[in-house]
């Protein structure tokens, strides 16, 4: 029995558990992929991991993101009581919310016809109001009015876009509209997945069906929400993630192989051009080497790390480059969508690829484990180095087939394998990668355009099958 | 005189008439909400169960809360002769003495005080000001004379003489004002009760005093919850233990909280002191989905043991042993009921709250009782019921016993129930109610809303029933006759009466006519 009263806000900080949401992909707008708050996970019980969640949807299209990866909402007060509710949409373009303690659809909703061909097949990640805003503010920045949603016991929206690129703002609750759906994105686009971040929504998308890549945002604090947009023609890379943001809310993407552009927040204006010097060394398969960057704080200055095309890694301040690594697989291989990163207990600022085909040798890390062929989490500390910061390898985990960025809580790094016949999950030790857990043979299908989400003792990823998994602390119900 | 009530004369005539009181909230100390000296109300005379009187007071709700369950008291020593009178407490702060027989107030008191400096947010159910533990009554050495320990919003509890409600005792301060204190209990001159939900920023806690310490020394245990909201308080076991559930809120007993479990705290060297303690193995599910340990056990003797039967949100009955709740590690139950209802584990309108009852056949059969809200979990079987059940209903299980294991065996389900309340036991039939409350606390439009207006507005109105105790076929309802609902009341019965008050500041008395004694 708990109402929203000082009464029982009292009586809560006693009582009351915090539940965790996941609102994005990445979990958060600096895509750092870093759960902070998990209570029940634990270095310690991770080896007790069990398949605590599996279901296989109905949907037309199977293939590569025939289901997204789940945004969380940790504690949704329904009508129905206490839920947490994890939200997947098909690439059909129904989104179904999933009562995550019991595996139980609470509700779907249709958003509209399938796309065309060119956008067929691919779903985008639906996002949650985040809880707080990360980060400091912009000296003398503006405050900007909150949008509702995620206050205790408040209606809470989650925002997904249809195939016709409408944005539809629906209630946890039921999946009915809170409001009229907006004009977003372009019809059949490929969408990365949705962000708030302050106010805004955002989504980019590479070039595809001849069309052209770009960001698009809408300010959703203002009376009458428009859409603004950054576009541009040419090849592209976004990363699985599509932008990330800095602490004063500047939009950081992969526009294309070795170019990072960062724009305002809201209004979307270019800001910096930042080109990385890409190298002939090799050609990456396709779609390696286009990251989604990764905003990394290290003593108070904030820092982005992204990819160039040859796979190495690039340590910026925003406006330029200042330290970079060796490439970190050999021709052929690559990173893999995006990047993740996590501050250990010491303050030590860490950054992981997830990479795919075989290591450089020349990659030298404090610590392996085993002969990587075919894959592996590669972790990096920042560390100064010559009066500025440098990535230094820090260790690699297990071979693993095509894993994609790693997400880190309670000092464990999940590392989903993708690949065929079937993905794997790990868990790793963060300061070693040591494995301390891995699904073995539980998950029946790869993956593939997936990721992973972490809330209150769970791990989730999907298959290309449209099944979502969760593993997880074993919660007694 | 018609042929029946000349058959009812005859029947009392040759009846014994033992004295039945209600002097606590739920019936007694072991709150088995059993009358076992009712005489009158049987299973065959049930269906005749009439208004005899309706009485409106004065009463002002304060967010739901209005009358709370009369006292009864079947003879008092009064200057015109002795009188059955029921003390009926009114969240107003207010407590009436009121003849039975006649339905008229005898005497009324108010309790005043300034203002506290806190109270409960407006509009707030869960946070009421004023009076809001049912009061209790001990006998004095003198016979035919009674005291009322109430206690008003301000913390203090009154010492009062049943016949004129007159202080016969300077008031003594025992909890916070507008803490929220739940029905008083009395275990050999101690008095008990338990606060929940923070309300004015208070401790949630077991309290106790013994009224006869001339210091009126307060002694308390917190265990570190979210409230001790059960609804008629603590439960007092044969050892003086007094057992009370603990709400929402974590475990950790190495940081002694005990959050959703159960405990017993007892009064040793001047200090309330934690003895036991039940946790359920789930506990961390019934936190995560605010399913609380929150019902009042009742405590019965069966088979050379003392044992006690609860329940929580989650809509599972425990049956426990009083001398080890839940065994070495407290958390293995004797027995566990597997879900009953609440199948979407629901925090609102679902589950069973308030408290249970319990009584014994003449076989020797135990039986307990529990209420729940919602519908029935639809893998949940008893060998009879009574249609489908959508709004709550009432369970009834016996204990049993081979090779030294303990069960619970469903035995019969009851009628469907808008939002059934607690029962009460007595001569063989089971009282039980629907609310008619609203219960509802969140909605799809507004979210978490859980304000006393809106709710009001969408209650209606309480139904009781009388079931056979054996089946829990329906014998009685009083269909529309109750015009108003209430909220975190309940039954009373002695007499050939059974009380019931309404959130209107009514107070139903139903019985047969000519036959109440």
């Amino acid at each position: 029995m708990r109402i929203y009263t000082l009464a029982v806000l009292i009586a809560c900080a006693g009582a009351c558990e915090a539940q965790i949401d996941w609102p994005s992909f990445a979990g958060d707008a600096q895509r750092s992929g870093w759960e902070k708050s998990d209570t029940r996970i634990t270095r310690e019980n991770v080896k007790d991991f069990e398949l605590v969640l599996k279901r296989r949807f109905v949907y037309p299209h199977a293939g590569p993101r025939s289901l997204t990866p789940p945004v969380v909402v940790g504690l949704l007060i329904s009508y129905r009581g206490f839920k947490e509710l994890a939200f997947v949409e098909d690439a059909s373009g129904t989104l179904w919310s999933v009562d995550a303690d019991l595996n139980r659809v609470f509700w779907k909703r249709s958003l509209g016809p399938v796309g065309s061909s060119c956008g067929a097949g691919i779903a985008s990640m639906p996002a949650l109001v985040p809880a707080v805003r990360f980060g400091k503010r912009a000296p003398g920045g503006k405050r900007r009015p909150a949008i509702p949603g995620n206050g205790f016991g408040e209606v809470r929206p989650v925002f997904a876009v249809s195939n016709d690129g409408k944005l539809h703002k629906l209630n946890t609750s039921d999946g009915s509209d809170l409001s009229a759906p907006l004009d977003f994105l372009p019809a059949n686009v490929k969408p990365s997945p949705l962000t708030i971040h302050d106010g805004t929504i955002y989504a980019s998308s590479a070039v595809s069906c001849g069309g052209v890549g770009g960001i698009w945002a809408i300010d959703l604090t203002v009376p009458d929400p428009h859409v603004v947009s950054f576009t541009w023609k040419g090849p592209s890379a976004t990363g699985l993630g599509g932008p990330a943001f800095g602490n004063d809310g500047t939009v950081y993407l992969a526009t294309g192989p070795n170019t990072i552009q960062s724009l305002t927040p809201n209004d979307l204006q270019p800001k910096e051009r930042i080109t990385l010097p890409g190298s002939a060394s090799g050609k990456a398969a396709a779609g390696l080497n286009a990251t989604t960057p990764v905003v990394v704080d290290l003593n108070g200055q904030e820092f982005i790390v992204s990819s160039s095309s040859d796979g190495r890694l690039f340590l910026m301040d925003g406006k330029s480059t200042v330290s970079e690594t060796l490439p970190l697989s050999t021709p052929g291989g690559g990173i893999w969508g995006g990047l993740s990163s996590w501050k250990d207990s010491a303050g030590k600022s860490w950054v992981f690829a997830p990479v795919w085909g075989k290591l450089n040798p020349d990659l030298k890390s404090g610590k392996t484990n085993g002969t990587v062929t075919n894959g592996a989490i590669v972790a990096f500390t920042v560390e100064e180095e010559n009066g500025k910061p440098a990535l230094t390898a820090a260790w690699v985990s297990r071979d693993m087939r095509s894993p994609v960025p790693p997400v880190i809580t309670s000092g464990a790094v999940f590392a989903l394998a993708t690949g065929s016949p079937a993905a794997t999950l790990y868990g790793l030790d963060a300061q070693t990668g040591e494995e301390l857990y891995s699904s073995g043979k539980q998950i029946t299908a790869p993956g593939e355009l997936t990721g992973l989400s972490v809330s209150n003792g769970r791990v989730y990823f999907t298959t290309t099958d449209g099944t979502l998994y969760a593993f997880g602390v074993h919660l007694e119900i | 005189m018609t042929t029946s009530k000349l058959c009812f004369a005859l029947i009392l005539a040759a009846a014994p008439l033992a004295a039945a009181d209600w002097l606590t909230d739920g019936g007694n100390p072991k709150r088995t909400a059993w009358q076992q000296n009712e005489t009158v109300l049987n299973k065959d005379n049930v269906k005749n169960l009439k208004i005899l009187w309706k009485l409106q007071l004065d009463n002002v709700p304060h967010q739901m809360h209005s009358l709370f369950p009369p006292l009864i008291i079947e003879a008092v020593k009064m200057p015109d002769g002795m009188k059955q009178i029921a003390i009926e407490a009114g969240i107003d702060d207010k407590i009436y003495a009121i003849d039975v027989v006649a339905g008229t107030v005898l005497w009324k008191r108010h309790f005043e005080y300034p203002p506290p400096e806190r109270s409960g947010e407006p509009e707030d159910p869960l946070c009421p000001t004023g009076q809001t533990a049912t009061p209790v009554i001990a006998p004095t050495d003198t016979p035919g004379k009674y005291t009322i320990y109430a206690m008003g919003g301000d913390g203090k509890v009154h010492s009062l003489n049943v016949a004129d409600g007159e202080e016969i005792a300077t008031p003594f301060q025992f909890g916070y004002p507008n803490g929220k204190s739940y029905a008083l209990n009395l275990w050999d001159d101690t008095l008990f009760t338990t606060t929940s939900q923070g309300c004015a920023g208070n401790p949630n806690q077991i309290w106790a005093v013994n009224v006869k310490d001339p210091e009126k020394k307060v002694m308390t245990y917190n265990p570190g919850s979210g409230g001790l909201w059960g609804r008629t308080g603590a439960a007092i076991d044969s050892s003086g233990t007094a057992w009370a559930p603990t709400g929402d809120g974590f475990y950790d007993p190495a940081k002694k909280i005990y959050g959703n479990g159960l405990i017993g705290a007892r009064v040793e060297d001047r200090e309330l002191k934690l003895i036991d303690y039940f946790e359920p193995t789930n506990w961390a599910w019934l936190q995560k989905r605010d399913l609380d340990m929150q019902v009042t056990p009742a405590i019965f003797s069966f088979k050379g043991r003392e044992l006690m039967v609860t329940g929580s949100k989650e809509c599972r009955m425990y049956l426990l042993d009083t001398k080890s709740a839940g065994g070495e590690n407290h958390q293995i139950a004797l027995d566990r009921t597997p879900l009953m209802c609440n199948e979407e584990a629901d925090f609102q309108s679902a589950g069973i709250w308030g408290s249970m009852a319990s009584w014994e056949q003449s076989d020797g059969t135990r039986w307990v009782l529990t209420p729940f809200w919602g519908p029935v979990h639809p893998k949940f079987k008893t060998p009879v019921s009574y249609g489908p059940v959508t709004h709550g209903a009432v369970v009834a299980l016996k204990v049993e016993e081979a090779n030294g294991a303990f069960r619970l065996k469903p035995a019969w389900m009851s009628r469907d129930m808008n939002q059934a309340e607690p029962p009460v036991v007595a001569n063989g039939v089971i009282f039980a109610y629907g609310s008619g409350e609203n219960t509802r606390q969140a909605y799809k439009d507004k979210g978490l809303a859980d304000f006393s207006p809106l709710r009001i507005k969408n209650s209606t109105h309480a139904v009781l029933y009388a079931l056979d105790s054996l089946t829990g076929k329906e014998l009685y309802s009083s269909g529309d006759q109750i015009k108003s609902w209430n909220h975190f009341s309940g039954l009373s019965v002695a007499n050939g009466r059974v009380y019931i008050a309404t959130y209107d500041s009514v107070l139903y008395c139903f019985g047969l006519e000519g036959a109440a004694q």
